[in-house]
């Protein structure tokens, strides 16, 4: 077979066996459980360093603005921001936009606060609100009395007889909100409502694909960092100091980069070398 | 009247709301807060007409024996199960709709999103070409921007001969560069003209020039 007949045929190839070795890939690189160095970006260190700078007992605003479909990427990013924010000490408040990724919450509480944190009460350390309809109506209607935004908890509490309720009647009684966001409404509601109309420092993640989307607002410091996808979440899990799901994740990202700029380049080249074909026909 | 009405309402609550937003008065305030909690009844009600709507069209849909009728019929079938044994049963962690939204909607949403990675493979394969001065642009920057943003570029790059060694920096610095210039400059430039459309938009309904949300259909 000649090197102008094998283009001909990778120009046709089945994408079946695109499939395939996205997979082997991909499967390889976690089951060998690869680690790969990961450095911080200034971005990442930005987000860290506005958490950990807070003090102790200082009230925090966790959302997450996810749903499962995105659970692959953002929930280690949410996991290692509320360990850093349980170690520190602060107090969190959660809630959520995306109703159908409001019990990833309570997945966090079990497998982070529960698990590694069990001296941390419920009511007093943090505070699950839940989903209220209503996107950035909620936003600001919390910033003028969040027990008229949020009446009652995820457990149907009173919020008003939670003790760290009692010291959050604002969203302006909050050092700052960290919105863990897989599109509208999220990450982008929070800097224009919480930041912009009330002053409230915003931080959080976002899926790999978003990321670009807030460049111009970290460059204007209306965004206080940001974790973009799964290599922001390893890049805070070095912070931490606790490598984890997102760490050994980077290692299947990594290859599947490559395997994809190797796809981009093999393609290109079966698609010169049979226009060139057809042109000197 | 039926149309008068309508616009006579919006005109009023958006302009209140634009008031509300630059008198500090606690009277406005205290209005605008009310107004807002109103807004939020109002959006919790078009949940459930998104549902009627959803079993309206389905249920015609397996009644006419469609093309893919039993999709629906799975589809109604699981709304109708998961409500009843939420509103049952509770949603809370240890209840049954917790762990069929653990073991089924989860991870079925998470496969669905994965999927991703092998359609992203297929379509570099296939449409990636460098046709043009513009694709090949496109495509350059996109590939910088692959191998900059994951630990194993930068590594790599690194120990390359030669240049990893006089610039080791280098790659992450051009990434971080596209990120900055021209992809912030571009975002920067989408976000206004974005913003300038909604302001319009608001503007026209407001005043009542656009009125297409009165109807089923057609224009202002």
């Amino acid at each position: 077979m000649g090197f102008k007949s094998l283009m001909s045929r990778l120009v046709q190839i089945d994408r079946r066996w695109i499939f395939l070795a996205m997979a082997l890939v991909v499967a390889a690189a976690l089951l060998m459980d690869l680690k790969m160095p990961v450095t911080v970006s200034q971005d990442v260190r930005r987000a860290y360093q506005l958490i950990d700078s807070l003090p102790a007992g200082t009230p925090v605003l966790f959302s997450w603005d996810y749903d499962p479909g995105s659970m692959p990427e953002l929930h280690p990013l949410a996991e290692a921001m509320l360990r850093h924010a349980m170690s520190k000490n602060l107090k969190v408040v959660m809630m959520g936009h995306w109703v159908t990724g409001i019990p990833l919450i309570e997945r966090q509480i079990a497998g982070v606060i529960r698990r590694d944190f069990p001296d941390k009460k419920y009511g007093t350390d943090y505070v699950n609100l839940g989903y209220k309809s209503g996107q950035y109506v909620v936003v600001v209607s919390m910033a003028q009395n969040i027990y008229d935004a949020f009446p009652q908890d995820y457990y149907r509490n009173r919020t008003d007889t939670l003790p760290l309720m009692r010291r959050v009647r604002s969203l302006k009684d909050l050092a700052a909100v960290v919105s863990f966001s897989a599109g509208d409404p999220g990450l982008l509601m929070w800097i224009q409502y919480a930041w912009q109309r009330f002053r409230v420092p915003v931080t959080g993640g976002c899926t790999a694909v978003s990321a670009p989307e807030f460049s111009a607002y970290l460059q204007s410091n209306q965004l206080q960092g940001l974790m973009g996808g799964m290599r922001g979440a390893a890049e805070y899990e070095i912070l931490i100091g606790r490598p984890g799901q997102a760490a050994t994740g980077m290692s299947a990202q990594s290859l599947g980069h490559f395997l994809i700029i190797a796809f981009i380049v093999i393609g290109n080249i079966a698609y010169f070398a049979t226009r060139k074909r057809k042109e000197g026909k | 009247m039926k149309k008068t009405l309508p616009l006579i309402i919006t005109f009023l609550a958006g302009f209140y709301m634009i008031l509300a937003f630059f008198v500090p008065h606690h009277a406005v305030a205290a209005s605008a807060q009310e107004m807002q909690s109103w807004e939020i009844i109002i959006v919790a009600f078009t949940l459930v007409l998104g549902i009627g709507n959803l079993i309206q069209v389905h249920a015609a849909k397996i009644r006419q024996r469609q093309a893919g009728w039993p999709y629906s019929l799975v589809l109604l079938a699981c709304l109708v199960g998961m409500m009843i044994i939420g509103l049952g049963w509770g949603i809370n962690e240890g209840t049954a709709y917790y762990w069929l939204y653990d073991n089924v909607m989860a991870p079925l949403s998470a496969a669905m999103f994965s999927l991703l990675a092998f359609f992203i493979a297929s379509a570099a394969y296939r449409a990636f070409r460098a046709r043009n001065k513009e694709a090949t642009l496109l495509l350059v920057a996109a590939v910088i921007i692959m191998v900059g943003r994951i630990p194993l570029g930068n590594h790599l790059w690194q120990h390359l001969p030669w240049v990893g060694s006089r610039f080791p920096g280098a790659l992450e610095s051009l990434t971080q560069w596209i990120m900055d210039i021209p992809n912030a400059a571009g975002q920067r430039g989408i976000k206004i003209g974005a913003a300038l459309g909604a302001v319009s938009m608001a503007l026209r309904m407001m005043l009542g020039i656009e009125r297409s949300y009165l109807t089923t259909g057609g224009g202002s």
